[in-house]
Formats: C-alpha cells, structure tokens, sequence
C-alpha cells in the first residue's frame, strides 16, 4: 500500500513543446503535504505539516552537508484552515511559470505527467494550493463559478482537511533578469528572448522568505549561464 | 480563495497636451515646452514635455516659477479643440477592444479587458495592441498599467514614464505594494499623507497593522478605504460613461483683488455659471463650494451641503457668497477664486412634482 493518498507529478507545457521543472504533490497518510521538485542543489522540498508547521529544505548528494542536523532553510506556520462552510480556503503555496521563461524539455516523458496548458505568450500559468475546509464536492461548487480557474486535483486528508490545487493564467511582464556570478562563476541570465537560442537550460525558483501565515510564493523561470 | 481575476489596464497618455503641440509643430520637438498661460498674467502649468520636467517644470506650477527653474522654456496657449480630437480618436481605439471604458478626463481612461473584442485571453497583449495603435494612429506616446484591478493598474501606469508597460501579476501585487509610499494611494493628498505620517504610518503596507481607531480619527472615513486599497483589494467596477460628480471653475487674477465687491462680483458670476451647467446636464446639486487662495498663495475653501438638490441660479449664488463671507476676502488680497457644485442628483426625479400628494383608492 503506497504511503501517500495524492501523488501527482505535474508540469507546465506550452504548445511548442517548452516545459518547466517537474514537481511532485503528495499527501501522506498522516495528513502531510509534501511539494518536491528536482533542482541543481538536489531536491527542493517544501513540506506543509498536520500540525501547521511548514519547512523548505534542499535534499540530495549535492544539498546540504550531512554533518548539518536541521536541513530546513527556512519554517514558519501556514495560515489556519478557514471554517467548513465559510466557501472560502487558504492559500499554502503558489508558483508562477512565466510562458515565455519555458525551457526545451531535457527529459523523456514517461506518459506519468500531468502536463497543464501553458498561458499565452507575456502571460503566466499560476498553479496554487489552498487547505479548504469543504469537501471536495463543495470545492467544485465554487470554482465552477470562478471560470478563470480550474480544477487540478483535490485530495481529502485524515484530519479532515482538503488540499486543493488549481489553476489559472494571469499577465506577465517580460523582463531579462541577470543573475551576477561576480566572476567566480558565470552570470545566469532570464530572457524572454533567449537571444542565444539556448533553450533555457537552467530552471531556477525565486521567490521571498515566507512568514508565518503567509504562502510560499515560487517563480520558476529558465535562464543560462553566460560569460560576458 | 481568491475573486475572480479581472484584467484592467489604465492608460496615461506622456505629458498629453505637450506632445499634441510638439507633434504638430516640429520646432518644439527636442525642447522644454510648457502648455498654460502667460507668466505676466499669472498664469499657471497645464502640462509639460518631459524636457521641461527635466527642469523641474511640473503641472499647477505657475509659470513664472517655471520660467525661473527652465529660462529657455517655450510657453504655448493651450488649444483644447485639438486635445480633444485627439482624445476622441484615442477612446475609439479602446473603445475597438472593449465596451468597458472609462475616461477620467482627456489623457487617461480604465479599461477591463477581461472579456474583449480583439479575442485577447491576456490583459499585457491588449495593452501592448493599445500601445502600438495610439502611436500608430494619433503619433502620441501611452503608458499603462496591466493589474487586477483600478487601484493597481492607476499606479502600474505611472511606474515607467514614458511610453512604459508595467504589469503587476497576481503573485507580483505583495512585492509592489511594500515599495508604496502611503501618499501613492488614490484620495491620499498631502494633507492625509500627513495626517498619516504622525501616527507612524509612512508606507501603504504599514496601514494594514494600523489600530483601526487611531487610523479613523487620523483619516476618518477614508480609514476603511486605506485599509482595502493597503492588502492591494479595490472591487471598483470599470464604469462606462461615469455621469460627472462635480463642476467647478476657477480663475488666477492678473492683479490681487482687494475691493469686497469686485471678489463678490466674481464670485457670483461663477456660481451663476456652475447652475447654468446643471441646467444644460439636467442635474441638480445638494453642496455649493467655493476656494480662495490669499496673496501668500494660503487657500482655503467653504462648503455648504443642503438637504434638497437644487439648480436655481439664484440660491446657489446666494449660498456661494455666504460662503464668502466665512474668508478673509476684502481684508487680504485674492489672488485667486474659485465656485463649484457637488453632490450632483438626476434631474427632477429626486425632489418630485410640488404639490402633488398620492392618495390611496
């Protein structure tokens, strides 16, 4: 029997083929909600607890050193669960995916992906997740009437809760962002333009330090290392 | 969770009345250029090119102040016939993409172009369409601002002058609005930024954490608007057609008035003006208002708000010089009067037929 309730591998895809990162969304049977996804530092984890506390963590060969006993970057507690019946949720966590910051997919797809439609160019898919304290039915209920969004998944935990994860296109400005390496290692540049046609082979996640009760907010753009 | 997205875009025209006039006439181009009256008849700013801003040349200065800051300055009368062409061809360009346009006045109008007629799905495309056509047709440069909502996209607009395109993503709203100082918010003049500042509050973020009761005395009413416009929330619709809210005129004079009667003469005449205006709209208005600004350029300003609207000429003469009476008019020089009505009702539906009393059966 598989530990996790929800376990749903998801990325964003635009038309021609340009991806994002893959993350992974999985409950467990304890209540917990884990986002993971695959970076240069190892694993980037966020991890959204029963209890309300949060932690971000990296993981893997080239995270953090073993001999570190507390792996988390940062912690902080999510938002209480807004009361069953209220019609409303709280938001845990949202990423951003600008369209046009999409990278040339570098890995097979094994047909387990859920691929979500990708916004028009100068726009950006949004991918949110909220703790709600309705069922699934009533979840439906109300983003049928919000029509800009759309459904992802939902999934019941045992403490009563639901994780509930949509979606939903908004704007984007496009602007080249430069990252400086400050000569030890090359600058990382964003382009919507990718002048040198590299295909955005670096996929990075920026975004503030969360406080308590606030969402983890992710950028993820793809970007490429370059020299002058 | 969150409303439904709405995709607003405010559009401001660069320096308006100085790019017609630098657009029709080459010889400006390239130079600091003033739209407004004379210096030597107190005249003041209207707008200026942004080589004039350069100098520190800014609307509602008077001019000889701007002459003093920019002597090279070229002082051009302001010609509203040709504004307000181009103004015209501008809300036709909007008005091509959406229904849902709302002027503000000549140079600047909301649009929600969250379901639009160009088939755009993104509010940064209609924008950027916008953009391209205003300098394609009119050969005048836009800026505007993409957000969810008004209050938003009024100051993304204003962010990167000129011919500037920010937008503010939903996941962007928290970042933009910690930089916002507290007198960025729309109905925050100097006066309530000040208010504001004594009770510690100096960026729009701080309002948020505000003792509710301190904010009220400090603001009053304005308290629960500052308080929705600081978590970035502002429902306000996109209004078609607004019906005006108020009239007014003012005038600088050439030499101070001193005589009582020649400031009351004055006086009158503009409130008799205001009431032919609510004539010829068909309005009525509850609050008369006047404005006095003294020599030393100290302005004040009296209101009176009466329990039935009305247009007579009369009364509303009568009201402004009333007014009148509660200034120093006729003890300090004047250098500049002002009249006008607010509080603006429909016609006669709001005060009835005289006379006329409904019975049952």
């Amino acid at each position: 029997m598989s530990n996790y309730l929800l376990d749903l591998s998801f990325g964003v895809k635009r038309s021609d083929g340009y991806v994002s990162d893959i993350w992974r969304a999985s409950t467990t049977r304890l209540g917990d909600f884990h986002l993971d996804t695959n970076s240069i530092a190892g694993v980037e984890e966020y991890r959204f607890n029963k209890s309300g506390l949060c932690r971000s963590a990296h993981s893997g060969a080239d995270a953090a050193p073993a001999a570190l006993r507390d792996r988390a970057g940062f912690k902080w507690r999510r938002a209480a669960t807004p009361p069953r019946g209220s019609g409303r949720a709280s938001r845990v966590a949202w990423i951003a995916f600008p369209t046009d910051y999409l990278s040339r997919p570098t890995v097979e797809d094994d047909g387990e992906i859920l691929w979500i439609d990708a916004a028009p160019a100068c726009g950006a898919t949004y991918v949110e997740f909220a703790y709600a304290a309705e069922p699934e039915q009533g979840i439906r209920g109300v983003l049928d009437i919000m029509q800009d969004r759309t459904l992802v998944r939902c999934a019941a935990l045992p403490q009563g809760e639901t994780l509930v994860i949509f979606c939903y296109h908004a704007d984007w400005e496009n602007k080249d962002l430069r990252v400086p390496g400050h000569g030890a290692v090359a600058d990382v540049l964003f382009s919507a333009e990718d002048p040198l046609a590299t295909g955005r082979p670096l996929r990075h996640r920026l975004g503030p330090a969360p406080k308590d009760r606030e969402a983890v907010l992710l950028l993820e753009m793809g970007g490429v290392a370059v020299t002058n | 969770m969150t409303a439904d997205i709405r995709r607003i875009i405010h559009v401001d025209m660069d320096a308006f009345y100085a790019s017609v006039e630098q657009r029709d006439d080459p010889t400006l181009r390239g130079k600091p250029v003033a739209v407004g009256g004379q210096p030597g008849s107190r005249g003041v700013v209207a707008a200026s090119s942004y080589e004039a801003r350069a100098f520190g040349v800014r609307s509602a200065m008077p001019m000889a102040r701007a002459l003093r800051l920019c002597p090279n300055l070229v002082i051009v009368r302001p010609d509203f016939q040709r504004y307000r062409a181009a103004s015209q061809r501008i809300l036709e360009i909007f008005r091509s993409c959406t229904p849902l346009v709302e002027p503000l006045s000549l140079d600047e109008a909301y649009l929600d172009v969250t379901v639009n007629r160009w088939g755009e799905p993104l509010a940064t495309s209609v924008a950027k369409r916008l953009k391209q056509r205003i300098l394609e047709e009119t050969r005048l440069t836009a800026s505007a601002g993409v957000a969810p909502n008004k209050f938003l996209a009024k100051i993304a607009s204003g962010w990167q002058k000129p011919d500037g395109l920010t937008v503010i993503s939903p996941g962007r709203v928290e970042a933009f609005l910690q930089q916002l100082p507290v007198d960025a918010l729309w109905g925050v003049g100097p006066v309530t930024a000040g208010k504001l500042r004594k009770i510690g509050i100096e960026r729009l973020v701080e309002v948020r954490a505000a003792d509710p009761d301190l904010l009220r005395r400090a603001v009053g009413s304005l308290a629960d608007v500052l308080q929705r416009l600081a978590l970035g929330d502002d429902p306000r619709p996109v209004v078609p057609n607004r019906p005006a809210k108020s009239s007014s005129s003012e005038n600088t004079y050439n030499e101070d008035l001193l005589a009582l009667d020649a400031i009351r003469a004055e006086i009158d005449r503009m409130a008799r003006g205001c009431a032919a205006w609510l004539a010829r709209k068909g309005l009525l208005a509850r609050t008369v208002t006047i404005k006095v600004r003294y020599a030393g350029f100290t302005t004040v300003t009296r209101s009176h708000t009466a329990a039935m609207p009305t247009r007579d000429a009369n009364a509303i003469a009568a009201r402004a010089l009333s007014l009148l009476d509660r200034t120093e008019a006729g003890r300090r020089p004047v250098r500049l009067l002002g009249a006008g009505v607010h509080g603006l009702a429909e016609g006669d539906a709001d005060i009835g037929a005289p006379g006329v009393l409904g019975f049952d059966g």
